[in-house]
């Protein structure tokens, strides 16, 4: 083969001009510290690049979503965790209110602390994150919590709201405000009164504490056949003031003795005090052993008796302080009993009724927290004006409400917590997930500087031999060597 | 004195030797020169004395160029390739270095921050802020689209005029190759070898293969045919010319001027330019434009069922128009009105809400865009009570709701299912246990006593009925309706329902049979309902998360109060009445409490009484999907996007000017964020439309095949440039000078210069010695 210049020239110039490439290339690399410079440099490495880019931020996306669906939750927590001093701030005062040797004074200082508590309570229920309330449910643009002249009422939703924290996974945020502040639990009344009213095994479509005003109607002696409803075996009478007087309902007994010449006897109450009388006692007021009374006319009775007399006293429930009655029907386990005031029912058994007074009927279970806080406080101010035991007993009832709204505030706060807690290994995962990629799309797009400088160096070299050679062959002419 | 002549000629032809050789080294560096070699001859000798010949030296024959034409052929066509890759090549990374890939600035990076821009809204969806950043992210990616398509199509500009430019190029190379033809037959026929002239032709040949596929065939007069796709191009000195019109962006037409036929390129620069014009340009394009498509379309198809913060609409106009061609929009099929994603048939529910009292009316029309026009659907709509629709002159839907009325798409549950109190509302009712059909028999009778008033007698006619012994449910409450005073008879779930007119326990209801047992076959109670003071509230609550439309049933299955009945529940029955859930609501349920019923769907039941005598039932009516025929999308109502392709999308004017509009909500309620989670899964879906991969992947898709096309032309174009080199080596090392050699013929002929001078003198020495004689 013919060697011509031009070949020297052509392959000189084809070879500085590969290796200048070479090098360029590998500057660049290095330079912008990324391989793949445009996609034609690695069709494939680009589209994983790419790919794992939209991966990598759909990840990021994730934990910025977790991040704030977990600040949203430690929020509430925190709240919450506020909201259970506060109900045990609320307890203490209300036990500390319950006793009897306090002032009615004294027991409005409580009131008037536990008012205040309601006030902060409500503001606990309003908290917001970021401008969302967090007890709102999704209906979270305006406080969900709102005072009004008959309470605190609710005007958010029961929806839950979902994070996306991970492919497929979602997680919800809130617990909403009716889940913390209004749980109630399936209604079970108590009732608090030394009447005798027992709780049946049916219950009414009540759910509204109640007071029920027990009356005495008449008194019956023995067989009830002389007037006024007077015994005649022994001819004892209820006395004037029995009726509507005597504080005994229901059965009871009576021993007599009454003397040879029927002037005067002995008689006893349910095994109560033995009491003596004569025939001049026509309205005596006979108390039994539990400090149940009534009124007995000794003028007539029978000389020489000696024995039992039964007592069957008849009486009126009321619900609204004996404006509407109805009769105690004593053989009746399920008595229902209507509130005129709202047509709901109370079912009572009656069959235990002994003695007026008022029974109260607490439904447990039925307060929301803002009502319990707000029946503590009207417990203490006593507007009933009950005595230091009944009251002891009312507060009692309503702390043990209390206590079950702590339990439920207690157990929402665990809640949150074990979904904060399941946060953070989803975050463990993704940031696990984040750094992967990283490392794939590390090892797809940036410059491995070592290799790329050994690639530079070998171009490098192969530049300065090439020039460095062709410097020396186009050198070599014939003519430079003939004179 | 023949010595003189041989010395004489000697010298001549080491002139001519040394001339050429003179004449090679100096071109050695011309492109297309082909190296020339003198042919020397000896000339005749001369018969001195008989049979005794003597030579009479040397003369230049002829001065010849040292060419291959096999390889120069050879070199021409490896041109074509190279001409056509080397376009290729540039073309493609033009194209790759706009799409910017792989860096911040790409279209890449801005999907992922229109992506991420939602992610935040999922967590605090009426962060106003957010909601405006999404905004901007959908204007920065549509820009961004603007920018890739208006790039490519000013690219397809920049090669059409590129390809003129090619083009008169060979128009101009075939007009100086028929000049040198000329030329060459003149100088042929005078016998001259024309060597610089051909040498030329051979460059300008090389240079016009380079741009088209030109095939040259020698003919014997010296001149080179020229053929392009088979049609002449130079023919001896006559040139033709190659016209080239743009016939629009991706279209162009090549054609002979004289003929008008048109040349098919296969190679060649002009092919390169001509296959990415026609080819890559409008396929990428094309997948930017279908890519831009299908996020617009998915986007606006989870945006349009979706309720923005700002609460559910009072009026609402669609963005994309009805084309009319005879200027009447109302009169075009919504299939042919021009809309850029056309609605296929289908179901558009509508829920129109009370604002003073919550209540929703849900109701669904059926759309056949093959038939169905804009006034159709405009009649369609106002049949929907507290909604009136109408459209203008420019096709544009206007959709408005009466004061105090809102309306929206979303698949929210009614959260009043039972608003005609038929499970236990204040009025008496009892119901049917079945569905429909229902055998009746012509004649069937029942007296209904309403309110204790007098029997009313119901008698069923075969006139009544389509097919009286498979009534349905309609039909029967038609019939009972249109033969019944004080009493609505009504269709539940597939079932007859009759409910006293009369309020509260004044009301009452009762059924018999008087001929045949018509009760029976409707499955109707005979016992009496009466009327409640206290109506029963249902709630329904949550969101329905199943893909899959689905009516949920709640039939009683004892009589007692909610909340207090020891074992009452109340059953959960899908369509084809398999028992989904039993609910307790005895005494361990608290009236007004939430209860799961299934797919996301949950129901509160307040104080009151249920019947499982009447049969008391309601349905919720839980709709997946309320827009089946993607009908809104189409219109263009309540969408995020506008726009069609990557050059005219662009965020609703409506949204950029009020992101309070962003339909992130699908209960209305401001914290929900329901329809942000469905757009985030979007990013995840693969769409059949997008050759099954998702919006993301179909883009980094689309930049790795134009790097991978790209790299391809590359390669090809690279190893065609060796081929190239190498044929050009053995073209150099057959034609090329080599200065080594010129410099030994030159030292040669001067040698021999040298010899025939001294030759010369030595014959003349020779001469003056005879001639001394002489003298």
């Amino acid at each position: 083969m013919r060697i011509t210049q031009n070949q020297f020239f052509a392959l000189a110039f084809d070879a500085t001009q590969r290796h200048s490439r070479d090098v360029l290339l590998a500057q660049q690399k290095i330079s912008s510290g990324s391989k793949i410079l445009r996609p034609s440099d690695d069709p494939t490495g680009t589209r994983r690049a790419l790919q794992i880019e939209s991966s990598l931020a759909r990840v990021n996306e994730f934990i910025g979503n977790l991040d704030g669906a977990r600040r949203f939750l430690d929020t509430a927590a925190s709240s919450l965790t506020n909201v259970g001093d506060l109900v045990s701030s609320v307890r203490s005062a209300a036990i500390a209110g319950a006793n009897g040797t306090l002032t009615q004074t004294d027991r409005d200082t409580f009131a008037q602390e536990i008012d205040a508590l309601l006030d902060q309570l409500v503001g606990l229920a309003n908290a917001d994150f970021q401008g969302q309330f967090l007890f709102a449910g999704t209906a979270n643009d305006s406080a969900p919590f709102r005072v009004a002249s008959n309470g605190v009422s609710y005007f958010g939703n029961a929806e839950s709201i979902h994070a996306a924290i991970a492919p497929g996974l979602e997680v919800v945020m809130n617990v909403t405000g009716s889940e913390v502040f209004g749980e109630r639990t399936p209604l079970t009344p108590k009732f608090l009164g030394r009447n005798g009213i027992e709780k049946p095994v049916a219950l009414g479509t009540s759910r509204l504490d109640a007071e029920i005003l027990l009356e005495h109607v008449a008194t019956t002696l023995g067989d009830g056949a002389l007037p006024g409803g007077g015994d005649t075996a022994s001819g004892i009478v209820p006395g004037a003031s029995s009726a509507g007087g005597d504080s005994l309902l229901g059965s009871h007994e009576l021993d007599v003795t009454i003397a040879a010449d029927g002037s005067s006897g002995t008689v006893r109450l349910n095994g109560g005090p033995t009491v003596d009388f004569t025939t001049a006692d026509t309205d005596l007021r006979l108390e039994g052993p539990d400090g149940e009374f009534l009124f007995l006319d000794f003028s007539s009775v029978t000389a020489g008796y000696s024995g039992s007399v039964d007592i069957d006293a008849s009486g009126t429930y009321s619900l609204d302080g004996g404006t509407t009655t109805e009769v105690i029907d004593f053989a009746s386990g399920e008595q229902s009993l209507t509130d005129p005031a709202n047509g709901k029912t109370i079912i009572v058994d009656s069959r235990n009724v002994d003695r007026v007074g008022t029974t109260e009927v607490v439904f447990q279970g039925g307060l929301d927290l803002f009502e319990t806080l707000a029946a503590i406080r009207d417990d203490l101010r006593n507007g009933d004006g009950l005595d230091p035991t009944a009251l002891a007993a009312r507060i009692g009832a309503h702390v043990e409400e209390l206590d079950r709204h702590l339990d439920n505030v207690l157990s929402k706060i665990s809640e949150l917590g074990s979904r904060s807690a399941s946060l953070d290994n989803v975050r463990s995962f993704l940031d696990q997930q984040d750094l992967t990629l990283r490392d794939s799309l590390s090892s797809v797009k940036d410059t491995d500087i070592s290799e790329t400088i050994i690639e530079l160096v070998r171009a490098q070299t192969l530049l300065d031999a090439a020039t460095s050679v062709s410097n020396q062959v186009l050198q070599n002419s014939l003519s430079s060597f003939l004179g | 004195m023949i010595g003189y002549i041989t010395g004489l000629r000697a010298l001549l032809t080491a002139q001519v030797g040394m001339q050429t050789a003179g004449n090679n080294t100096a071109n050695a560096a011309t492109p297309g020169y082909s190296r020339q070699r003198v042919l020397l001859r000896s000339t005749p000798s001369l018969e001195v004395h008989p049979r005794l010949f003597v030579g009479t030296g040397v003369e230049a024959a002829s001065i010849n160029s040292i060419t291959d034409s096999l390889l120069d052929s050879r070199i021409r066509t490896q041109e074509r390739a190279l001409g056509r890759f080397d376009m290729l090549s540039l073309a493609y990374s033009e194209i790759e270095s706009r799409f910017q890939e792989p860096s911040e600035a790409g279209l890449s990076t801005r999907l992922s921050s229109f992506f991420s821009a939602l992610t935040p809204l999922t967590t605090s969806p009426q962060d106003n802020q957010l909601r405006s950043a999404l905004a901007n992210e959908g204007t920065t990616v549509s820009e961004r689209f603007h920018l890739l398509s208006s790039q490519v199509s000013s690219f397809a500009d920049d090669i059409a005029s590129q390809i003129s430019g090619k083009v008169l190029e060979v128009n101009r190379l075939a007009e100086t190759i028929s000049q040198l033809n000329a030329q060459i037959i003149q100088e042929t026929a005078r016998g001259a070898g024309a060597n610089e002239i051909k040498d030329e032709r051979t460059r300008l040949l090389k240079d016009l293969n380079r741009l088209v596929d030109a095939q040259v065939v020698d003919q014997s007069d010296g001149s080179a045919t020229v053929l392009v796709a088979g049609q002449l191009l130079v023919s001896r000195d006559n040139a033709n010319e190659l016209e080239f019109t743009r016939v629009n962006s991706s279209e162009f037409r090549l054609a002979f001027a004289d003929t008008n036929r048109e040349v098919e390129l296969a190679d060649g620069e002009i092919a390169g330019l001509l296959e990415i014009s026609s080819d890559v340009l409008p396929d990428v394009l094309g997948r930017l434009d279908s890519l831009a498509a299908n996020l617009i379309f998915e986007f606006n198809r989870i945006h349009s069922t979706g309720i923005p913060s700002s609460g559910a609409f009072t009026s609402l106009s669609s963005t994309y128009a009805v084309q009319a061609t005879n200027g009447n929009p109302g009169s075009i099929p919504l299939a042919e009105a021009g809309l850029p994603f056309p609605p296929d048939a289908g179901t558009l529910r509508f829920s129109v809400t009370d604002e003073a009292t919550g209540e929703v009316q849900q109701t669904s029309i059926d759309i056949d865009p093959a038939t169905d026009t804009l006034s159709t659907l405009v009649d369609k709509i106002n049949a929907i009570p507290n909604l009136e629709a109408s459209f203008d002159g420019q096709g544009i839907l206007n959709l408005r709701s009466e004061t105090g009325y809102t309306f929206d798409f979303s698949n929210r549950l009614d959260p009043n299912p039972d608003d005609a109190g038929t499970f236990a509302g204040t009025r008496a009712t009892i119901s049917g246990s079945l569905d429909g059909p229902f055998a009746l028999t012509n004649g069937d009778q029942i007296d209904l006593v309403i309110d204790g008033g007098p029997a009313q007698t119901i008698t069923f006619n075969t006139g009544d009925f389509a097919d009286i012994s498979a009534a349905t449910a309609q039909e029967v409450a038609a019939a009972i309706q249109a033969q019944v005073t004080g009493a609505t008879a009504s269709v539940v779930d597939g079932r007859v329902v009759l409910q006293s007119d009369t309020d509260g326990s004044a009301g009452s209801i009762q059924a018999a049979d008087v001929t045949g047992t018509p009760l029976a076959a409707l499955g109707l109670p005979a016992t009496a309902d009466t009327g409640s003071d206290a109506g029963l509230e249902v709630t329904a609550s949550g969101t329905y998360t199943h893909d899959a439309t689905q009516n949920f049933r709640f039939v009683a299955n004892d009589n007692g109060e909610i909340g207090v009945t020891t074992g009452l529940t109340i059953d959960v029955l899908d369509e084809n009445g398999t028992v989904l859930r039993t609910l307790d609501v005895g005494p361990d349920y608290v009236p007004g409490t939430p209860l799961d019923v299934a797919d996301g769907i949950q129901i509160a039941f307040g104080n009151g009484e249920i019947s499982a005598d009447a049969n008391d039932t309601f349905v919720i009516h839980a709709v997946a999907d309320t827009d089946t025929g993607d009908f809104l999308p189409a219109l263009g109502l309540n969408s995020f996007f506008d726009g069609s392709n990557a050059a005219d999308i662009a965020v609703v004017d409506r949204i950029q000017a009020n992101a309070d509009l962003l339909a992130g909500s699908l209960s209305g309620a401001s914290g929900d964020n329901s329809n942000f989670l469905r757009f985030l899964e979007l990013q995840d879906t693969k769409l059949d439309s997008l050759a099954n991969d998702s919006i993301e992947g179909f883009y980094s898709g689309l930049v790795a095949d134009v790097g991978s096309d790209g790299l391809r032309s590359l390669n090809f174009f690279e190893s065609q440039t060796v081929l190239t080199d190498f044929l050009e080596q053995q073209r150099d090392s057959v034609s090329g000078v080599s200065i080594d050699e010129e410099t030994v013929n030159l030292l040669q002929f001067q040698r021999q210069f040298e010899a025939a001078s001294r030759y010369i003198s030595i014959v003349d020495a020779t001469m003056q010695e005879v001639l001394s004689l002489v003298r």
